[in-house]
């Protein structure tokens, strides 16, 4: 569809009123001086607006900047690995996210598109600070977004870095598909901040992840990060169930046997979509054309998934990548983890 | 379809005679409590309401019950500092009488600029000023309950506001010659707006990617003699394999030639649908 439809990105910026006088609010509105400002009292005002559309929107995102008198930290839910940590929470300092995967539990999730950015992150760090307190914090910082695709908007990894440096006990993954190397040629090398690489088949990229960098660029990211030494996971999560999936998982694993260096990389994930019914709900009356969402789920426990199918899947791709890397380095999910 | 309201009839005839030279014919509704024409091509609709908030949140859930639109405009005049007959884009309205904030969506492209709109009961005596330096204020009498009574109907996202300015709160020379002159000004630019929307839907529906051979679909589900659960299983796994690019006629017709359907019994059905799910997801 033309975009000339549309109005551009963040063409519309709504400012909280007790986020206006903030300056990290200042410094994300000083990055985009074609943005219209409009005023709110409150970001639910226009977030949580009944009947929004959320495609339009997706074409068309708006930009809430606000505050949030409580921190931003979160117990992590059981649909997510934790890595064999037992302290694992994760911060939601950003809610939505600009690539607009379609399987995407967040289409689910909010009422909206836009994205929600709560500038002032100090609050969050002293909760982190306080969980620290009690003993080691494993904390998913890049959660309901992709932090690294906004870091030139917000430079919330910028921070987070400057509070992991002197924080022995906190384990720190960046979850992205961003593949930014110019960022992460920037960013100090902490041995406890790990970039989390989502890859997919080329074919689930092209159809289902039509804003994110290309796999080509991701695993050149991925290599790049490599090659600097910065802690490395290679997520194959969440592997999708469509006509011909194997074949193309099976082209996936050779592409990252063939470019990447397994002493290089930490650990890799492996797990297939899942998601809770409530979203899927969501996701299907919001997405009828879209074959993710129509998939008939098995459900379980208030989870549908590819049920006995999932199980299978992960084996498969983890015998792909068997010989590359050793079992005891490669975390899934399944069923069982409910 | 574009629904368009206005208050009067001063401000909607400019827009009937500009859609008019554009050869798009406006066709008056039989006469009944509501004043409106509809393009023949069921393109636009244009709807005089009445002024004041009741009358245009009546009028518009009137008009919008009747006639499923794709988009609500409310166009009209307001008062306000800016320069008369410049026309402004509503991103934030704000409802005096109750201190309300309305924001419609602001996604699809429009040649105006913004502003935010104080809705109050009664005719301004003076423009309501600023919300904030960047974002100078108009006030009507429609905008707030128009909002609310398409927000029923429609999307937030698909309701849109266009206020031409016609004064600084001086209502009293506001004669109706006045306001056909200022809307007349704006007619064109409020139109190419209007056609962009209904440009905007067509390809919106065109994009959309439908589902082959409904009827197919219904009938297998229907001989598969099964629950509505079950009937549902075997819609998604059908609308999983046509949306997925497989071709479903080959697909059913494999299932009525082996046998599998129709179904003679449930517990058939559900023989035939465990049968599918194994062959296929
Ligand atoms: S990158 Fe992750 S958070 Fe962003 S849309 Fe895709 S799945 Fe969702």
């Amino acid at each position: 569809m033309n975009g000339t439809f549309f109005e551009p990105a963040f063409r519309y910026v709504y400012v909280e009123d007790r986020a206006a006088g903030l300056p990290q609010t200042r410094r994300i509105l000083a990055k985009l001086p074609q943005a219209h400002v409009i005023p709110i009292r409150h970001y639910k005002d226009v977030f949580n607006r009944s009947r929004q559309d959320i495609t339009a929107q997706s074409r068309s995102l708006a930009l809430i900047l606000a505050d949030e008198p409580d921190p931003r930290v979160y117990p992590g839910a059981p649909v997510c690995q934790n890595f064999g940590n037992d302290a694992f929470y994760y911060t939601s300092t950003v809610m939505n996210c600009v690539y607009d995967c379609e399987y995407c539990y967040l289409k689910g999730m909010y009422p909206s598109a836009n994205l929600v950015i709560f500038t002032d992150q100090s609050r969050t760090f002293a909760e982190v600070d306080r969980l620290l307190a009690r003993g080691p914090v494993y904390l998913c910082i890049s959660y309901d977004t992709d932090l690294a695709a906004i870091e030139p908007l917000t430079g919330f990894l910028r921070e987070w870095y400057a509070f992991a440096q002197d924080r022995p006990g906190l384990t720190i993954e960046i979850r992205t598909k961003c593949a930014n190397q110019a960022l992460l040629s920037t960013l100090p090398v902490l041995s406890d901040v790990i970039w989390a690489f989502t890859l997919s088949p080329e074919k689930v990229a092209q159809r289902f992840e039509k804003k994110a960098p290309e796999l080509e660029r991701r695993l050149a990211a991925a290599r790049y990060a490599a090659s600097r030494h910065i802690p490395l996971r290679l997520c194959f999560d969440p592997m999708l169930r469509f006509p011909g999936w194997e074949e193309e998982y099976r082209k996936l694993a050779q592409m990252v046997r063939d470019e990447l260096d397994p002493e290089q990389v930490r650990d890799i994930s492996i797990g297939t979509f899942r998601i809770s019914t409530q979203y899927l709900g969501q996701m299907r009356a919001r997405q009828p054309e879209s074959p993710l969402a129509q998939y008939p789920y098995t459900v379980c426990g208030g989870v549908a998934s590819y049920g006995a199918k999932s199980a299978e899947m992960t084996a498969y791709m983890a015998g792909l990548l068997d010989g590359w890397m050793s079992r005891d380095r490669m975390f899934f999910w399944n069923e069982r983890e409910e | 379809m574009i629904a368009v309201f206005t208050a009067l009839y001063p401000e909607a005839e400019p827009l009937l005679l500009e859609l008019r030279r554009r050869g798009i014919q406006m066709k008056r509704l039989p006469s009944g409590s509501l004043t409106a024409w509809r393009s023949k091509d069921d393109r636009y609709m244009l709807a005089v309401t009445g002024s004041g908030e009741i009358a245009a949140a009546i009028a518009t859930a009137q008009l919008l019950t009747q006639f499923p639109a794709d988009f609500a405009v409310n166009f009209g005049t307001a008062a306000g500092s800016d320069p008369a007959a410049s026309c402004f884009r509503i991103c934030k309205i704000t409802e005096e009488t109750t201190g309300r904030d309305f924001y419609p969506g602001m996604v699809w492209a429009a040649p105006f600029a913004e502003r935010a709109l104080v809705t109050v009961p009664h005719p301004a005596a003076a423009p309501a000023g600023t919300v904030s330096p960047s974002l100078p204020c108009l006030t009507d009498m429609e905008g707030a309950g128009f909002f609310q009574a398409a927000a029923r109907f429609l999307s937030t996202d698909k309701i849109v506001l266009l206020k031409a300015v016609s004064d600084a709160g001086e209502t009293a020379a506001l004669t109706p010659d006045r306001l056909r002159a200022i809307c007349a000004a704006v007619a064109a630019g409020v139109t190419d707006c209007l056609t962009g929307l209904s440009e905007a839907v067509d390809a919106y529906r065109a994009e959309e990617e439908t589902i082959e051979e409904p009827a197919l679909m219904a009938k297998a589900e229907a001989d598969l003699n099964g629950s509505e659960a079950m009937r549902l299983r075997l819609h998604r796994i059908l609308c999983w394999q046509a949306l997925s690019g497989e071709d479903l006629r080959k697909l059913v017709r494999k299932l009525y030639e082996d046998g599998s359907l129709p179904a003679g019994s449930k517990k058939k059905g559900k023989e035939v649908l465990e049968q599918l799910e194994r062959d296929i997801l």
